[in-house]
């Protein structure tokens, strides 16, 4: 389904600020796959996700989404392949138009948006019953404004409306991490009853490893701007957080071993 | 009626608008000023094509495009160029101004008679009055409009418009094209913009390029307005509100002109409205649940509901209230006879408020009184068109029988709306133009007027009269002006047929540009001004004078009430008689004519006015045929009645050889026949030592209009060359200054500025260094501190160094910035060897001499200086410039010049005479000899061996006594004549060698407190005062100099004494007590009637205290009532004197106050305006406007207060001296006043009183 080659990206480059986000990045998901992907701060996660929304446009490489090109389409181009929910639960959703709104807006992606009156009844009964599953009662709440949901039931809401124009690919960037405990827990269970029942290929950004550990069939360490590990499902089943943790002190231990030191080393035992 | 069906057919035309305001501001969160612009473009693109004989349904889908057009730029702005969107709006109006005026092609576009949609929408009129009509076919329109707006928010597409607003963030995740979509939303926000205001223009019958002004406050008004009435999130309810909204605004506008408001206020009232609508919606969103239903009645009860029903009804309240306030005073209408006539201009402009005046005034002349057999509405638009618009529904819905419109603008809009009854114009350029006729008789049945515009060519024979020269003359004006438009085209017209005339145009959009347009014009070379009739051009009119007057270029207006502003010459209409002609058309009409019959008037009276001073500072005369057909000629101003020179004195401190310097000039000018008082004014300002001080004087003195400054010192000389040297006037006569050459006065003696000259005291600092040589030869090093920043000092070092070096001295030098291191400096110059100290005339030497003669004690070193008076205080020798000399050569310039000699031909002089002092107790204390040769040339000897030794002083031991007064407030000025009268009559001057020193406070309680200590420091040995506060400070700082006091009310208040033997010892004098109690006897014997007393007094003040008291009593027995106000400063007496008129005061009395009493003129002038009879006690403020000034007589007291000054001086000690109260009374009378105040005063009356006024 996804298919990225060699990507790479820097941000402000020659100036004081360069970031070198994405140092060659290759993947491969399949359709269908749920990918969990973790990480040090700055290891490009985010920064991934982005490229495969088309946020921006990479510096080299090719990523390919469901057998086409899109390297250099648009974010609002390829919004009929890619939904997102983002972190901030605030930014999912307009605050002043009711639920029903939202959602027939999410429902529209990638469609011609006519100047017809597209919620009708029928459409009200389809986001009656989606926003039953969410078991939040909300459903009789469809005329409210958003606005006055908590965070919770808004990004229950965002995820609702991304994956209910049935993307190619669902990109979730760390979209707990903004809730509380108990809000959050709710949000991975319908995330998980969500993409089991439908199969969505899913790239899920979390900083949490026992997120990582309980969902998805596969874990991506990141590192720097690469990709430093691919843990398949088998193996995953076997890993506990502290194995997970005791791999980054790893490659923290190896980092401290930098070119300069090599160097120095070099010159005094060799 | 009409007014409010007008109202709201103008709200829902206006709600294309503001639905326009609600896309951007509220979907798209963008405040877009481009509206402003895209009004005015919808206005005239519809205009245009209707006037071309266009369908007007496809006119306003035209005005809707270029609307969309403005709204599309300012959106590709914003978005491809990142722009701010406040920004790009603001860029786009601004160019829309100038694409609106070429699509109009003038500034206005006239509609009548033309096919509007009102006139298609007549034609299916099934019978109503056309208004109603119209109303219901809009509500009709706007109902269907409202359906669609919301039916398209609720589509698909309009979901994503409304995600893109409110999240744009999102909108791009589900595939919208934010860009696109902000595009698309603020073009079709403009194209309905467009719409509203093609729709607009032809309801009011044009189009006008300033339509637009002002469009964004009205929609986003409306928005606010709406949005809090309505506030259910509906999609249904939200588009309603909007229309809502729009019509409510224009509602409470149409109620503030009803009720009477000002049309000035009703963009305050604006503001205010949608404020209160703001907050108190935000109160009740604050509390609200959040509950979507509709309330129910118990929320209506909740509280917060209860606030926005309250607010609302407050308003309405408020509203109510002033209505029936202003009912009252309307509905006065008894008679059928009454008629009612509405009046009303577009703003408050010179030309159109004369003709407003004069009209009403010819009106009353004619007979019609305002509130008896008719009622006049008098409205003025202030330059908003759709204020001048509900104006004129306003007069229809009060039933106006004849409408007067002042003005194009208003006579198009009267023209436009008002066809049942008459309608007369005035003030209006064409009146054909805008479509009130074909010709003078063939014109609109209901309209009649008086036009004129001004014959150009009458305006360049007048031109070519005085300038028969080739010419090319410039013309400035407002494009944006349909009558200057056709005045320039009229000059135009005219120029062309004199082969040898050019016209060169400069146009501008407003007054900060005439100066620029102006300079450019001349610039090109133009040798005149000819100026069309422009609001705005005449209004910066100034502008114009000040770029012609470099080039002395001559303007011609047509304005003649504007000749005087410095233009050379006038011809133009008398907008009086426009004034005088509406009227008489006015009572024509009323008598019955019809005005179809009433031909339309020209304006008959041309004026022609000629500006004579400024012909003749350019340079050019008037033919004579000119002037005598110039109905206005402004003349100089005559030659004026002799008045006495004035003459400024400032001196920098209070040093006395300052004062010998003054006794010189005041001898000199005495000598010349000029004395003070008599045929000169001498003012004398002190600047106590502080440089900024002198600048506020000589600032003073220039503001008094004093004819000669005079500047005593170096520091005086300075501020009077920079402030007034290259002025013409005043001139300067300066004296006691050592250089000034230094200074900036002058390069040379005859090289000086044309109205500076003076006399130069330079210090004989050769014949010093020559005198130290003679006096003792064996000490050859001289030491000199002075202060390196005196440029005076600067300049006598170095003649000094060089005149040294020549006789074999040497001179050690050392600088000091302040008096306080005069010590440390003088014995470093001991310490360098210095033999001889020298003060070389520095200011900061002479304030700290002493320091230089600690030294020279301490160091047995003689101590020599230029400065006389240094002499007795420890110098052993001074040799300097004979202060009263210059002083007297200073006085002899002054006379030259009050002769008529011109200052430019005085050269500065040099005073020769000095003066040689020598003090022998010093010598002989620092065991010096000084040979007879010097002691024979001294003009004084300080020796208090006199006798013993055999020398005798060659002058006598003079008096020293001073002479202080509080301020120069006129009966000062009595009691001070007094004084100086008795001491010289009476012989004491010269027998006891009086040594007499005058010195003012100046008004201020600071100076005076300085001023006494001064006088202690100073060791005078008598000290005459005059005025209660004086008495005061020197009570305080003086216990041993015998004081003698005059004109002080009440000394026992003070504490000074408890009876008038039991006084403090050092003082006595007199006591002058005001006569109060006559002064209320008098008010009973001449107003009978009078009940109300006013007076006010500064608390601070015990001589008004002792007033108030006696006012107090005197009042209570002649059965007045007493009101009082109390005041801390002078700046405080007018608004105490307004409260006490504002409490109903029939008789105002003063109390004598110090503080009031400054501002006597103020008080005189603004009782006299109340008709309310001003008693004071001062008989010479009679001449300042007070009706009776009863009071002591004190010139008498100042002759008292000099006899008890005499015994002191003859050797009685004060504390054996009883106080003097004496009140011989003095009354003087204001007779012209009399009439004033409605009495008559009998002989025998005016027998009692010793000045009788009568102009």
């Amino acid at each position: 389904m996804i298919t990225i080659t060699d990507l790479h990206k820097k941000f402000y480059p020659g100036t004081a600020n360069e970031v070198y986000a994405l140092r060659g990045i290759d993947l491969r998901v399949n359709a269908g796959d749920f990918v969990t992907i973790i990480g040090t701060n700055g290891s490009g996660k985010s920064t991934l996700l982005n490229a495969v929304a088309g946020t921006f446009l990479p510096d080299s490489g090719k990523i390919e989404i469901a057998g086409q090109d899109t390297t250099y389409r648009k974010d609002y181009q390829r919004v009929k392949f890619v939904s997102r929910v983002f972190q901030n639960p605030f930014m999912g959703t307009a605050p002043d138009m009711t639920i029903a709104e939202n959602l027939h807006t999410a429902w529209l992606r990638g469609r011609h948006k006519k100047p017809k009156i597209g919620l009708n009844g029928e459409r009200r009964r389809a986001y009656r019953e989606a926003v039953a599953q969410l078991e939040m009662q909300l459903e009789n709440r469809l005329d409210h404004l958003i606005g006055t949901l908590s965070g919770g039931q808004r990004q229950a809401l965002t995820l609702l409306m991304a994956v209910i124009s049935e993307p190619k690919v669902l990109l979730l960037d760390e979209h707990t991490a903004a809730l509380d405990p108990k809000s959050a827990a709710q949000v991975i269970k319908l995330t998980k009853s969500f993409i089991g029942r439908s199969g969505f290929t899913t790239l899920m950004v979390t900083h949490s490893m026992q997120q990582a550990l309980d969902l998805g069939a596969r874990t991506i360490m990141m590192n720097k701007g690469k990709i430093i590990d691919d843990i398949p499902l088998a193996e995953k089943n076997r890993l506990t957080v502290d194995d997970l943790l005791n791999k980054f002190a790893e490659i923290r231990k190896v980092e401290r071993l930098t070119d300069d030191l090599l160097q120095n080393l070099q010159r005094e035992y060799v | 009626m009409e007014l409010w069906v007008g109202a709201l057919n103008l709200g829902l035309l206006y709600a294309f608008m503001t639905m326009g305001m609600f896309i951007t501001f509220r979907i798209h969160d963008f405040a877009d000023i481009t509206v402003d612009g895209s009004f005015a473009a919808g206005a005239a693109m519809a205009a245009v094509l209707i006037v071309s004989g266009h369908n007007p349904f496809v006119a306003l889908l035209a005005a809707g495009l270029l609307g969309a057009a403005a709204g599309c730029a300012t959106a590709i702005i914003h978005t491809r160029f990142g722009i701010n969107g406040l920004l790009a709006g603001i860029l786009v109006m601004t160019g829309m101004y100038s694409i609106n005026l070429h699509v109009m092609g003038r500034s206005n576009i006239p509609l009548l008679n033309r096919t509007t949609f009102l006139t298609c929408l007549e034609n299916i009129n099934p019978g109503l009055p056309t208004e109603i009509w119209t109303c219901i076919a809009l509500c009709i329109g706007l109902l269907a409009f409202w359906i669609l707006m919301s039916l398209f928010f609720k589509t698909d597409f309009g979901i994503s418009m409304r995600v893109t607003g409110n999240n744009p963030v999102m909108a791009a995740a589900t595939g919208v094209n934010v860009n696109g979509m902000k595009i698309f939303g603020i073009t079709f926000a403009n194209a309905l913009v467009g719409i509203s205001g093609g729709l607009v223009a032809q309801y009011q019958g044009f189009a006008d390029i300033g339509m637009g002004i002002g469009t964004i406050v009205i929609g986003l008004a409306g928005v606010i307005i709406g949005e809090s009435i309505l506030r259910t999130p509906s999609m249904f309810v939200k588009t309603l509100s909007v229309i809502v909204g729009s019509v409510v605004f224009r509602m409470m506008i149409a109620v503030a002109l009803y009720v009477g408001m000002n049309p000035i206020d009703l963009k305050l009232l604006t503001a205010v409205f949608v404020l209160i609508t703001l907050v108190v919606s935000k109160t009740v969103t604050a509390g609200e649940s959040r509950k979507t239903r509709l309330p129910r009645l118990s929320d209506l009860l909740s509280s917060k509901r209860l606030q926005l029903v309250a607010g609302t009804a407050a308003l309405l309240a408020m509203i109510a209230i002033v209505a029936y306030k202003n009912r009252s005073s309307v509905t006065e209408l008894s008679s059928a006879k009454t008629c009612k006539i509405g009046v009303f201009q577009v703003s408050d402009n010179g030309l159109l408020n004369v003709t407003r005046d004069s009209f009403l005034e010819e009106m009353a002349t004619i007979g019609y009184k305002n509130g008896r057999n008719c009622i006049l509405l008098v409205e003025n638009a202030n330059n908003d068109l759709p204020t001048a618009n509900t104006i004129a529904d306003k007069f229809l819905s009060e039933n106006v029988d004849i409408v007067v419109a002042i003005s194009t603008a208003c006579t198009q809009i009267a023209v436009n709306k008002i066809k049942d009854r008459p309608v007369v114009f005035a003030t209006v350029a064409n009146p054909f133009k805008i479509e009130a006729g074909k010709s003078d008789t063939d014109h609109l049945p209901n309209v009649t007027g008086v036009y004129g515009s001004v014959p150009m060519d009458k305006t360049m024979e007048m031109v070519r009269a005085i300038m028969p020269q080739p010419l090319n003359i410039g013309c400035i004006y407002d494009q944006a002006h349909a009558n200057s438009v056709f005045n320039v085209e009229q000059l135009k017209k005219v120029v062309a047929t004199y082969s040898d005339v050019t016209l060169l145009e400069a146009t501008i959009t407003g007054s900060a540009e005439v100066y620029e347009a102006a300079l450019s014009l001349t610039q090109k070379g133009i040798d005149a001004f000819v100026l069309v009739p422009d609001n705005v051009v005449y209004s910066a009119f100034e502008s114009v004078v000040k770029a012609a007057k470099s080039g002395k270029i001559p303007i011609f207006l047509s304005d003649v009430e504007r000749l005087g502003d410095g233009a050379l010459a006038a011809l133009g209409y008398d907008y009086t008689q426009s004034g005088i002609q509406a009227a008489h058309l006015v009572d024509r009409i009323l008598k019955g004519e019809n005005p179809r019959d009433i031909p339309f008037e020209h304006y008959s009276k041309l004026t022609v006015g000629l500006n004579l001073p400024v012909a003749g500072e350019i340079g050019i005369e008037f033919p004579e045929q000119l002037l005598s057909q110039a109905t206005l000629l402004i003349k100089a101003p005559e030659a004026a009645v002799k008045r006495k020179s004035k003459i400024g004195i400032v001196q920098f401190g209070m040093e006395p050889t300052v004062e010998l310097c003054k006794k010189g000039i005041l001898k000199a000018l005495e000598d010349q026949g000029y004395f003070d008082g008599d045929n000169v004014e001498l003012i004398y300002k002190n600047a106590q030592a502080d440089f900024a001080m002198i600048n506020a004087i000589i600032q003073d003195f220039i503001r008094r209009e004093v004819d000669i400054i005079v500047p005593l010192s170096t520091p005086c000389v300075q501020s009077a060359v920079q402030l007034v040297a290259e002025r013409e006037k005043p001139i300067v006569v300066f004296t006691y200054v050592f250089d000034p050459y230094r200074v900036g006065a002058a390069k040379s003696a005859t090289d000086h500025w044309p109205n500076m000259t003076g006399i130069s005291c330079f210090p004989p600092i050769d014949s010093v260094l020559d005198l130290i040589a003679e006096m003792f030869p064996d000490r050859k090093r001289v030491g000199i501190p002075w202060n390196t920043a005196e440029a005076n000092s600067e300049a006598v070092l170095e003649k000094a160094r060089d005149h040294a070096a020549q006789i074999g001295l040497e001179i050690i030098e050392a600088s000091v910035t302040n008096p306080s291191e005069i010590v440390d400096a003088a014995r470093s110059l001991t310490a360098k060897g210095a033999e001889v100290l020298l003060n070389p005339g520095d200011n900061t030497l002479d304030v700290g001499f002493g320091g230089l003669v600690k030294v020279g004690n301490e160091m047995k070193i003689p101590v020599l200086s230029v400065s006389a008076e240094q002499a007795e205080q420890g110098a052993v020798a001074v040799l300097g410039p004979d202060y009263y000399q210059t002083g007297y050569d200073g006085g002899n310039y002054l006379a030259k010049i009050l002769g008529g000699q011109h200052s430019a031909s005085l050269p500065i002089y040099q005073t020769k005479e000095t003066v040689l002092y020598v003090n022998l107790d010093v010598a002989r204390r620092l065991n010096l000899a000084v040979t007879p040769a010097v002691l024979e040339r001294a003009q004084k000897i300080i020796d208090s061996q006199k006798n013993g030794t055999g020398e005798t002083p060659t002058k006598k031991e003079k008096t020293r006594v001073a002479l202080v007064y509080y301020s120069e407030h006129g009966i000062t000025m009595e009691g001070l004549r007094g004084i100086r009268d008795e001491l010289k009559e009476s012989g004491a001057m010269d027998k006891y060698n009086i040594e007499l020193d005058e010195k003012s406070a100046q008004g201020d309680m600071s100076i005076a407190t300085l001023l006494a200590n001064d006088l202690v420091r100073q060791r005078y040995d008598y000290i005459i005062s005059l005025s209660t506060p004086l008495l005061q400070v020197l009570a305080q700082s003086n216990q041993r100099i015998p004081h003698v006091f005059g004109m002080v009310t009440d000394p026992f208040r003070m504490g000074v004494a408890q009876n008038p033997q039991d006084h403090l010892p050092q003082l006595t004098g007199v006591a002058t007590l005001q006569p109060v109690g006559s002064a209320v006897k008098v008010m009973r014997e001449l107003f009978p009637k009078a009940r109300r007393i006013g007076i006010i007094w500064n608390t601070a003040e015990a001589c008004s205290e002792a007033c108030t008291c006696k006012a107090r009593e005197a009042a209570a027995q002649y059965g007045f009532e007493l009101l009082e106000a109390n005041v801390s400063g002078t700046g405080d007496v007018l608004d105490a004197a307004n409260s006490l008129i504002a409490r109903g005061i029939e008789i105002y009395i003063t109390s004598g106050d110090n503080t009031v009493l400054l501002a006597t003129q103020s008080l005189a002038d603004l009782m006299k305006r109340h008709k309310i009879p001003f008693f004071t006690n001062g008989p010479s403020d009679v001449d300042l406007g007070a009706f009776i000034g009863l009071g002591a007589d004190y010139y008498q007291v100042g002759r008292e207060t000099a006899r008890v000054a005499l015994r002191v001086l003859g050797g009685e000690h004060p504390k054996d001296i009883p106080i003097n109260a004496c009140i011989p009374e003095t009354m003087a009378v204001n007779l012209a006043l009399a009439d004033l105040y409605g009495i008559h005063l009998t002989d025998e009356f005016l027998s009692r009183a010793a000045v009788v006024k009568r102009e």
